[in-house]
């Protein structure tokens, strides 16, 4: 006999009595509730306590904030009501509010959709794209794992550092070899991609399941326009010297002269750079005379042995002076000789230097072809133009995009640790998507509500939709972030676990809440990402005014859906306020952003029909920031008590 | 806003300071500000910054550290010392400046009318029968001086700069 | 335990009222209190001019009490941080020691180290103790509120003072002031400088700094401030009349020294404490004592 999933409430004996019930009074009116099946009521949060699972049902635990870990059965679902989150937020009858909550949670856990289970049949190649010792190194990682990897070799006509080929990968029987010019352009989605490449004479298609891009070092002997005609030679040709062809009166010539390392400018300083420079500058300190001093905007030590290094080379007395990133003002001196001047913000004054020498770090900078292979596999680059979003959830190696994986000079990381570390990472990914196997999707798509206008394709960030006569939701390269379901103008799609319905039937319910008949609270509705907002409401003190507020949790700012915010300013709420995580600690890298345009939207709109635009607002924020949560409410509501606001 | 000719400073100086008793932990100041944060003094006179005095020794400005008043503006409530993440023992650097400033000739005035008054009496204050009735009013032990012992130790010290012997 | 009362340069000149205290109370609680007459000045004034001068003239106090076969308790913070960093200093560097005492050797001393330094008030916390000083009282403060001031010296440098209590969150002296049946204040400034150390040299801010605590303690309900070091004396009581007029506000707060309160409280009369040299008179406080 099949076991129908029931609903189960399960209440903590000891209410607390700011909740406003008793627990009996509680457990009654809920067992009143068509939709449950069964209230119990437990001392303490065990399995032994919890009792009797059947497949499929669905926990709802009132007054926890986490689900337990060890209660199992067969779909077995849990589902916390934190009221201690919201409760001390709500005055007003605590009951009306505890019930309201829960009926909400029951109501949108009803509707939750489970999809179907989607086959997946990968190439179980994996595409590595670029030269040097970087891809060397990952194809020897590859190899060690028996994967099979096409290489698509850049690299004939550009000069490198000449780094020696790795011995195993001439053994290695599973790797196969492609001159590369350039990247055209790739299609699919994780497990399945077809990807075209330029190769010398001729345009090949490479179906790969996962594709490792590592670019290429390269030496770059630029010296900026500023500096030209200075006494001025390269960090390699400095070290070479110093190192290897020190002849006896060079290092006299080296003494009492003030030494100018130059480094970082215009970009991030690397830690192989300052390895170079820190060790040049102690072995200057120790044998010679000289001044010396090391110009940077960073000092970067984040790798193993740097801090060290640079705590031998200040006892040393080499000194460090931050520069800006555009680098040092040049005055001019009549003697030719060059006069910097920098800001030196713990003096609170310039400091003015005139090097004898100044020792410039020429090593490798970003090579401008990545920016047309960002375009030509659809990645977001970071500040520094790697391509990676400089967003801390995409360490090591990840890109915007499931399945393509950047690390080493392709991301802009030049270091011996790190790199080993996102090969590692990169090759371990890579592998998830080479197994046949089932997933289950995140998206729901109604093809009678679809008319095929491609706004879903074109929104995705990640490269999850494909076309051929319907758009196809693929779990290996979805993450979530909901913009497709918020953008589609036919409202054919959903998030499973944050349908339409779900969160409707949560605000509703919410907002059948009784407002006071004399001088009401403000009714705040807040929209917030599940992995900042709905933390930091846990620790967010209640606000200066009271407030009346109504949280709909979402599982990314991309879900964020104007319509919804629109009925729910239309039913008379007060002001809305999407709260989202930081932009670059988005899960999604995309949708807070998408989540900021809308509001930015919808303020449009309803200005355009005569409502004060001013109703809605946007914050990013962090887990911890439950003060700030806080404070942004108070400074909300402030708002909308001004006058003109017609909210008030 | 000041400028400070770097081609001007003295490389060695910090090494110089980083020598005296007391002084040894500069080299451990990694600029975090917090003694700055909590100095007393600098609340109502925000020149008076320990990091900013670290940086100055460390850049080498010798002549700007030594000849400045500020030096001598430190109530020696070790505040910075005790709230020093790293053990700089700011307090204790700045009692080395201080040193060295008066090795150099730069004192307040009122310092080595201290400094009479020790080898005068052995004490900051003189006692004379004046101090002692009101003493035995109270039914206080008489005070004396002993002076020969702070002529004896005192001989050799010397504000201001060393003349050629 | 046999203790050798140093009083520095300004407690015998200048706050009588303390010493006299300090010699009462001591007697009354069973310490034992012995003069050196040759005791000199510690040092301190000296430091930041040369700190081995400075050194010496510490290290010549500790050679003298040695000499006398006594460990050293001091009424002056100043006077008790200096003379504990100098044994400190002398214990921890033996070559140190070595050149001190050739130092030493020339006026006819000499220190092997091994002194103990003790500042009086730490000394009735640790020897006598809040209880015992609980059972001696004979007339509790009962119903005046003090507010305490450790001052900068009595707590820091914290590791010369084996951190017998907590520089930051202090509370020995207020459980000094409780076991005498009063109450102790707490209040935002209780950590704040004197400014003491540069009124020689800047008196405005010095004054600046006294400004800010009797400012503060002005505003609240107090019977006085309690401090136990002469600087802080000369600043919160001395100059408390030149700092009220140069900030133009209205002061009036009583500062007492510990001792002279722990003298109340085992019942000696306000005159034998020395209360007429107190410049600013908390009336209440001397009618209570009347009974």
């Amino acid at each position: 006999m099949t076991h129908n999933p029931r609903n189960i409430v399960l209440l903590p004996h000891n209410l607390p009595p700011a909740w406003g019930l008793t627990v009996q009074a509680a457990a009654e009116r809920i067992r009143a509730w068509q939709n449950v099946a069964e209230t119990r009521i437990v001392t303490r949060w065990t399995t032994e306590e919890i009792g009797s699972t059947g497949p499929g049902d669905r926990f709802f635990l009132v007054g926890r904030a986490e689900p337990l870990a060890d209660l199992t059965g067969p779909d077995v679902r849990q589902f916390p009501v934190d009221l201690s989150t919201l409760m001390p937020w709500l005055a007003g009858d605590p009951s009306i509010n505890l019930l309201a909550l829960l009926k909400a949670e029951i109501e949108a856990a009803d509707l939750g959709q489970t999809g179907e289970p989607v086959s997946l049949n990968p190439y179980p190649k994996v595409l590595v794209l670029g030269h040097g010792a970087a891809a060397e190194a990952t194809i020897a990682r590859l190899g060690q794992d028996g994967l099979e990897t096409v290489w698509a070799r850049t690299g004939h006509d550009i000069s490198s550092f000449g780094s020696p080929p790795h011995p195993d990968n001439e053994k290695n029987t599973n790797l196969e070899i492609l001159p590369c010019r350039q990247p055209l352009g790739i299609q699919g989605f994780a497990g399945r991609f077809a990807v075209r490449i330029e190769t010398g004479d001729s345009i090949q298609e490479v179906w790969a399941g996962a594709v490792i891009i590592c670019g290429a070092e390269e030496k770059i002997e630029r010296i900026p326009e500023s500096f030209r005609g200075l006494s001025i030679q390269t960090l390699s040709d400095f070290e070479a010297e110093l190192f290897h062809g020190d002849s006896p009166d060079r290092t006299v010539q080296r003494d009492h002269l003030k030494i100018a390392f130059l480094t970082g400018l215009g970009r991030a300083t690397s830690t192989s750079a300052m390895r170079r420079i820190l060790t040049s500058s102690i072995k200057l300190a120790a044998e010679t005379q000289a001044d010396v001093y090391v110009l940077a905007p960073q000092v970067k030590v984040a790798e193993y042995g740097l801090e060290r290094l640079y705590g031998r080379a200040r006892d040393s007395g080499v000194t460090f002076i931050r520069l800006p990133e555009a680098g040092p003002e040049i005055l001019s001196d009549p003697n030719h000789r060059p006069k910097f001047k920098v800001f030196d913000p713990l003096v609170q004054g310039h400091l003015i230097l005139s090097p004898d020498l100044i020792v410039w770090d020429e090593s490798s900078g970003l090579r401008e072809d990545l920016t047309r292979w960002a375009e030509a596999f659809d990645l977001l680059s970071g500040s520094d133009r790697g391509l990676g979003p400089d967003n801390v959830l995409f360490l090591p190696s990840l890109t915007n995009r499931r399945g393509i994986m950047s690390l080493g000079p392709a991301r802009g990381t030049d270091s011996g640790e790190i790199q080993t570390l996102e090969i590692e990472t990169a090759v371990v990914e890579a592998q998830r998507f080479l197994t046949a196997g089932m997933e289950l999707p995140q998206v729901i798509w109604w093809t009678g509500l679809c008319s095929r206008c491609l706004t879903c394709l074109r929104a995705c960030p990640h490269g999850a939709v494909t076309f051929t006569d319907r758009p196809w939701f693929h779990p290996q390269a979805c993450l979530a972030c909901g913009i497709c379901a918020a953008v589609c103008p036919g409202q054919a799609i959903d998030l499973i676990d944050s349908t339409d319905a779900q969160l409707k039937v949560r605000l509703d319910v919410l907002m059948a809440r009784p407002r006071e008949a004399d001088r009401p609270r403000p009714r705040l509705v807040v929209f917030g990402c599940r992995r900042s907002a709905q933390i930091a409401l846990r620790s967010a003190p209640p606000p200066e005014k009271p407030v009346d507020l109504i949280f709909a949790p979402l599982p990314c700012g991309g879900r964020l859906d104007e319509r919804l915010v629109l009925e729910v300013l239309g039913q008379g709420v007060d002001g809305v306020m999407a709260a989202v995580c930081h932009p670059d600690n988005c899960r999604t890298q995309k949708g807070g952003l998408m989540a900021d345009r809308r509001v930015s939207h919808i303020k449009t709109v309803i200005k355009s029909a005569g409502f004060d635009p001013r109703r809605l607002k946007f914050i990013t924020l962090a887990p911890n920031m439950g003060l700030e949560f806080t404070r942004a409410v108070d400074t909300f509501t402030a708002e909308l008590a001004r006058p003109g606001a017609d909210g008030a | 806003m000041a400028d400070f000719d770097l081609n001007r400073a003295d490389p060695d100086f910090k090494h110089a300071v980083a020598g005296r008793p007391g002084a040894e932990n500069i080299s451990r100041c990694y600029a975090c500000g917090a003694c700055s944060a909590r100095c007393p003094v600098g609340d109502l006179n925000p020149e008076f910054d320990p990091r900013r005095l670290i940086r100055l020794v460390v850049l080498g400005l010798k002549e700007e550290v030594l000849s400045s008043p500020l030096l001598w503006f430190c109530s020696t409530c070790y505040t910075c010392q005790e709230t020093c993440p790293e053990g700089v023992d700011f307090t204790e650097v700045l009692f080395a400046l201080k040193n060295m400033a008066a090795e150099a000739g730069f004192f307040p005035p009122s310092m080595s009318a201290q400094v009479d008054l020790l080898r005068k009496h052995g004490r900051l204050y003189e006692v004379t029968d004046f101090e002692n009735e009101k003493r035995r009013d109270l039914g206080l032990p008489e005070l004396t001086e002993k002076p020969e012992h702070f002529q004896t130790i005192l001989e050799h010290f010397q504000l201001g700069p060393e003349t050629e012997a | 335990m046999s203790w050798a009362l140093f009083l520095g340069c300004t407690v015998p000149v200048r706050n009588l009222n303390y010493e006299v205290s300090v010699r009462r109370t001591a007697a009354r609680l069973g310490l034992n209190l012995t003069d050196l007459p040759d005791f000199g000045c510690c040092g301190f004034p000296l430091k930041s001019l040369d700190t081995k001068h400075a050194l010496v003239l510490a290290a010549r106090n500790l050679a003298l009490a040695q000499a006398a076969g006594h460990d050293i308790v001091a009424v002056c913070s100043a006077c008790a941080a200096t003379l504990a960093e100098a044994e400190h200093l002398l214990a921890g560097d033996p070559r140190l020691a070595e050149k001190i005492n050739r130092e030493l050797a020339r006026i006819n001393l000499t220190y092997q180290g091994g002194v103990k330094v003790r500042h009086y008030t730490r000394l009735l916390d640790e020897e006598v103790g809040p209880d015992r000083i609980r059972a001696a009282v004979t007339r509790p403060l009962t119903g005046f509120r003090f507010a305490p001031h450790y001052g900068c010296h009595y707590l820091k440098p914290s590791a010369i003072m084996d951190y017998f209590d907590s520089p930051e969150e202090p509370r020995s002296l207020a459980e000094l002031i409780e076991a005498l049946g009063a109450e102790a204040v707490d209040y935002p400034g209780l950590k704040d400088c004197c400014g003491g150390g540069v009124l020689g040299v800047n008196e405005d801010l010095a004054q600046g700094l006294a400004f800010g605590k009797l400012y503060q303690l002005s505003r609240l309900d107090l019977a006085g401030l309690v401090v136990i070091c002469p600087f802080c004396n000369v600043m919160f009581e001395g100059q408390q009349k030149a700092v009220a007029k140069k900030h133009e506000v209205q002061l009036k707060v009583p500062v007492f020294f510990y001792p002279q309160l722990l003298g109340l409280a085992l019942g000696f009369s306000p005159d034998e404490l020395g209360f007429k040299l107190n410049r600013i008179k908390n009336k209440d406080l001397l009618k209570a004592m009347e009974d």
